[in-house]
């Protein structure tokens, strides 16, 4: 791994999926690249042109023929990483990849490290942070959407976004720092009346992107959805049905599931995420109970989604109503299932029977239905109709933010333009209100990376595992 | 072989660096000489006949409280005061007067002529002495040599000055005087980077030939703010008035038909010019689409013939002067005294020396004003001011004095210097200031006096002075967090009379006074004992009212500082770090910044090499397992 002394050295890996397919390929970056594939086949020309594919026959040491291939030639500078860049477009075998690469590693390349090609690339000025992050994101994101929104990061998206936030906020201090410096000289800056609007429109964008922070969360980390309900309703069950494996622990006993037990599914490229609490009571209870009621409580205000499970048969008790009058003020999204239904003759209107009990007390309606934890039908209906419809799908255009990093510096970039505003419309000196600006702007470069501190540098070295 | 001294600091040059720099080493006891080529030019005000203006102002004020003279010279020669962006925020109010410029020459050159230890010599230094890396006095022009311990350089534009008018050359740094040849080739051989620069200036024209009533006058504030802790509050001079007239569309068609004649856009001139002054010609080029530009005619003194045109630098040929000058309101029959012209000189690049102001290349030398490529009186004499202080620390072999950023422009001004060098001329500005709402001219002494009191410039008495005042203000502070205001309805009343509202519970007068329509006149309606000397009583009304803002600007200058705070180890070899350019490995090798914060200011480092070296430093940690100089913050600078 790259520790920025002597010489530098050159990588290696298999870019493309694991497993079977048409072809895969592998990429060398660092200055041997060429040198070490043309070992490997010598029909190469010595001095390759960039951008120009060559087709070549793999040899071992031993003169045995590994493989056909291509191998494409980057020069020094016009790289993905910045690098001298050679990929090798072989057949898709895992065995003959593997081949290749010993092959290069006995030559003296090294097999990269998780994310160091963008390391590079990153250290060659060829991708800011943002885009970095992206790709970061793009090697962890486990379901289709999140690639998706890594690829529109990486693709500069939300780059290009701030950049032109960040030249609006410039224009504005431009204009307002002229104003104070050369006040005596007739200058034509901006109005306050101009400034404000312009400053109402970076205020928009920012809030905007702001908004769009939840959409990206969920698109990286999955939708969260909160079982909870009393003891013994069936969360477990239901949470077993819709994962389709044995994970949280079921009895007939009330109370069995005392921690959070969470599992992932993908569902139509989402990733939805399920919590099953522990069951909800407020009765004595022993302490280990007690903190699991707790911790179902933070759920259901974290949550994306809570569900709230009663036993349809037995119908709603004055104790579930407690409950939903307990947790329904802190979820986002709040629905109501009936469980047990096949216990039941006519599930259906039952079901709208309780909801109608349930609407006379909240003055609100709640969606959902009856289900049955043992009927996996119903599995198919409750992702469809309820979750996937609750999940917003991201406009293609646009920028989103998915880093909690990059919605925090936003966060204070929208706060120091409002602060801005206020003080304009309470007619406060340029200086003060130049001050929101500039917070604004710092936080803005903050996330394209233009600035530096330790908490930047610390993520760089997390996330890109170097110093091994 | 041993040297004799004959003096303990010589300073090559007596404009505003070189004045302030020879009064500060003699004042505190060193034997100095003060060599110019002009005895008659001493503190000369070569171009505008005005002191302060915006940031510049504070500066004055901080020259002041650390003992420099131009405050109180500006002060006694005011003809005309005012304050700018009176109607804005008290940070960025800037005091600026209008001086008599031969009773400010008069009064510096008095100042010298009775100081104590202080020599005057009229020559022209031609080398200077070295040895062994230290610089041990000059060389003059009639080969005689002057031995001493160190040398403060402060030439200003005299360096291979070359004057422009039209498209004739004359030699000098202004008109009837002599540039100065020989430094700043020497300089170059020793290695150091010489470049040229450009500055302008107007024509100075007959009083008695313009036609003032199609002019507007403009008159000064009544109430005068002096910048010296020495002046009172009274004007010492008669106070007169600036007149303001426009160029017209025909001013604009001479200049235009005449460019060809220019100095400047026929490429005889090489030299950057500073881009906040430029010349007629290149306002008239750069913004065609004005048809007017304002200009002050501002009198050069009370018992003086000329007017300086201010805003109309030129270095067009006299007859082509003459001809748009015409064309502008009042100026019809104008009669031109002497013609505007450019002139080009040398100047060191300023990341050639430390935040001492001493060269990195040679002990003992010291660079002050113009040399280092600022423009400006003010940036010249804080200059001087500093490398008089430090040649002298730097002899007692007491600790170095480098202000903050967060102390005053000065430290301002010296950091962008030594950091970030120039391309054109520098001149200060409040937005180069990230303190600046703390860097006022109302809180001066709070920065600063204790720093003073350390330099030694000032006498017991001004310093009992200074301390009284920082005494009151600490009182006052006090006074205003302890002391509560009761919401008894005698105050609700009175409160809602003076356009406030009613309290809710008792609070103390310092939360109060935050409310924007209390000031401490009313605090001291409302009962409250109050010193209300503005010099105490308006200062920290400011601090108070401003308090949320100043703790914002604190906190965003954390921030940027946690990259400040990470040092540089001085081994550190730029040509190790991995992804740095060649130029970049140069100019860091050369600069070798102190922190992290320093290096990326350094103009042509981009981004991508400060990520660099972290990267760099980091993995070096990392790969050691040990404490490297990381995030520690550095010592505070004294």
């Amino acid at each position: 791994m790259y520790m920025g002394v002597g010489d530098r050295e050159t990588i290696c890996a298999v870019s493309t999926p694991a497993g079977y397919g048409g072809i895969s390929v592998i990429r060398l970056s660092g200055p041997s690249s060429f040198r070490f594939v043309r070992k490997l086949a010598n029909s190469l020309p010595e001095t390759p042109e960039s951008h120009k594919v060559y087709y070549a026959k793999l040899k071992d040491s031993s003169g045995l023929q590994i493989d056909e291939v291509l191998v494409t030639f980057f020069t020094t500078g016009r790289s993905f990483t910045g690098d001298e860049v050679v990929e090798i477009a072989c057949h898709g075998n895992p065995y003959i990849c593997e081949t290749i690469l010993t092959q290069l590693v006995l030559l003296g390349a090294k097999p990269a490290g998780r994310g160091e090609f963008t390391f590079r690339a990153f250290m060659n000025g060829r991708m800011d942070l943002v885009q970095a992050e992206g790709v970061l994101s793009l090697i962890e994101g486990d379901s289709l959407s999140a690639r998706k929104l890594a690829m529109r990061q990486l693709a500069g998206h939300l780059s290009r976004t701030l950049a032109l936030i960040e030249d609006d906020l410039i224009f504005c201090l431009a204009h307002i720092e002229a104003s104070i410096d050369f006040s005596g000289e007739g200058l034509a800056t901006l109005s306050d009346l101009d400034l404000r609007s312009r400053l109402s429109g970076i205020e928009g964008s920012l809030k905007e992107l702001v908004g769009t922070y939840k959409r990206g969360k969920i698109i990286k980390h999955g939708f969260k959805v909160a079982l909870v309900g009393l003891p013994n309703v069936g969360k477990s069950s239901l949470l077993n049905m819709i994962c389709q494996e044995e994970k949280a622990i079921v009895s007939p006993f009330a109370g069995t599931t005392r921690d959070l037990v969470s599992n992932e599914i993908l569902f139509e490229g989402n990733k939805i995420c399920f919590v099953d609490s522990a069951g909800l009571r407020g009765g004595k209870l022993d302490l280990v109970e007690a903190m699991g009621i707790e911790k179902s409580r933070a759920l259901a205000q974290e949550a994306d989604l809570v569900i709230f499970i009663f036993d349809l048969f037995g119908g709603l008790t004055e104790e579930d109503l407690a409950e939903i009058d307990r947790v329904h003020p802190y979820a986002e999204r709040f629905i109501v299932l009936g469980n047990k239904a096949d216990l039941v003759e006519d599930p259906k209107s039952k079901y709208q029977d309780e909801m109608r009990l349930l609407f006379k007390r909240l003055g609100s309606d709640l969606g959902g239905f009856d289900i049955s934890a043992k009927d996996s039908s119903s599995r198919e209906r409750l992702l469809k109709e309820v979750i996937c419809t609750q999940i917003a799908r991201p406009s293609e255009e646009g920028a989103v933010l998915s880093q909690l990093r990059h919605f925090e510096e936003l966060s204070s970039a929208l706060r120091g333009v409002s602060h801005s505003l206020t003080e304009l419309g309470d007619g406060f000196g340029p200086e003060f209100f130049a001050l929101g600006i500039r917070e604004a702007l710092f936080a803005i470069q903050r996330v394209l990376g233009k600035t530096y501190d330790d908490e930047i540098l610390d993520r760089v070295f997390k996330e890109f595992c170097l110093g091994k | 072989m041993s040297i004799i001294s004959d003096f303990d600091v010589i300073v090559v040059g007596a404009g505003h660096a070189g004045v302030e720099a020879c009064l500060a080493t003699s004042k505190l006891g060193l034997k100095t000489m003060l060599i110019t080529t002009n005895t008659d030019r001493i503190g000369y005000m070569s171009c505008n006949p005005s002191i302060g203006g915006l940031a510049k102002g504070h500066m004055v004020r901080e020259i002041d409280v650390l003992g420099g003279i131009m405050g109180q010279a500006a002060d006694e020669t005011c003809i005309q005061f005012k304050r700018l962006n009176a109607s804005k925020g008290p940070a960025v109010r800037g005091s600026r007067v209008q001086s008599d410029k031969a009773r400010y020459s008069q009064f510096v050159t008095d100042k010298i002529l009775n100081q104590n230890l202080l020599v005057l010599k009229q020559a022209e230094v031609k080398r200077l002495l070295l040895q062994n890396g230290r610089c041990l006095g000059v060389v003059l022009d009639d080969d005689s040599k002057i031995f001493s311990r160190a040398v403060i350089i402060t030439t200003g534009t005299f360096m291979n000055g070359v004057m422009h008018v039209g498209l004739s050359q004359i030699p000098g740094g202004r008109v009837g005087d002599r540039a100065s040849v020989g430094i700043s080739d020497q300089l170059r051989e020793l290695g150091f980077s010489v470049r040229r620069l450009k500055t302008g200036t107007p024509a100075r024209l007959l009083k008695s030939s313009i036609l003032w009533e199609k002019t507007t006058p403009q008159y000064g504030d009544e109430k005068f703010f002096p910048f010296s802790i020495h002046s009172t509050g009274q004007y010492r001079l008669p106070q007169v008035a600036c007149y303001i007239s426009r160029t017209t569309p025909e001013t604009h068609d001479i200049i235009r038909k005449n460019l060809d004649k220019s100095p400047m856009y026929t490429g005889i001139i090489e030299g950057i010019g500073p881009r906040y002054c430029p010349s007629i010609e290149d306002k008239v080029t750069r913004f065609s689409d004005r048809d007017s530009h304002q200009t002050f005619l501002e009198p050069e003194g009370l018992d003086s013939e000329l007017i300086y045109l201010q805003g109309i630098s030129t270095s067009l040929p006299e007859s082509v002067q003459d001809d748009f000058l015409r064309t502008i309101p009042g100026l019809e029959r104008v009669r031109v005294a002497r013609y505007g012209y450019a002139v080009e000189y040398d100047f060191v690049e300023p990341t050639e020396i430390r935040h001492t102001l001493e060269t990195r290349l040679v002990r003992g030398l010291f660079l002050a004003g113009q040399i280092n490529g600022t423009s400006g009186y003010e940036e010249a004499a804080a200059q001087g001011l500093i490398a008089g202080l430090n040649a002298a620390n730097f002899l007692f072999e007491r600790p170095e004095l480098i202000l903050g950023r967060d102390q005053a422009y000065i430290g301002v001004l010296i950091d962008d210097l030594v950091t970030k060098g120039t391309r054109e001329p520098y001149r200060m500005f409040t937005s180069r200031a990230e303190h600046r709402l703390v860097l006022r001219e109302d809180n001066t002494i709070d920065r600063l006096s204790s720093i003073a009191e350390g330099q030694g410039l000032h006498h017991g008495d001004v310093l009992a002075k200074l301390s009284d005042i920082s005494n009151r203000r600490e009182a006052l502070r006090v006074k205003l967090k302890e002391e509560r205001i009761n919401p008894r309805a005698a105050v609700q009343s009175k409160l809602v009379s003076m356009g406030s509202t009613e309290l809710l519970k008792s609070v103390s007068f310092e939360e109060l006074l935050r409310r924007p329509e209390i000031s401490c006149t009313s605090l001291a309606d409302l009962g409250f004992e109050i010193d209300l000397d503005p010099v105490v009583a308006e200062s920290i009304e400011i601090e108070v009212k401003y308090s949320g803002y100043i703790k914002r600007q604190m906190e965003l200058i954390k921030q940027a500082q946690q990259s400040e705070a990470m040092l540089l180890p001085e081994s550190l070899d730029y040509f190790e770090v991995r992804g740095l350019s060649k130029e970049e490995a140069d100019k860091l090798s050369f600069i070798r910044p102190r922190t992290l914060g320093q290096a990326q200011r350094i103009s042509g480092v981009n981004p991508s090499g400060i990520q660099a070296i972290m990267v760099y430093l980091k993995g070096r940690f990392l790969q050691s397992g040990r404490e490297l100089e990381i995030g520690r913050k550095p010592t505070k600078q004294s």
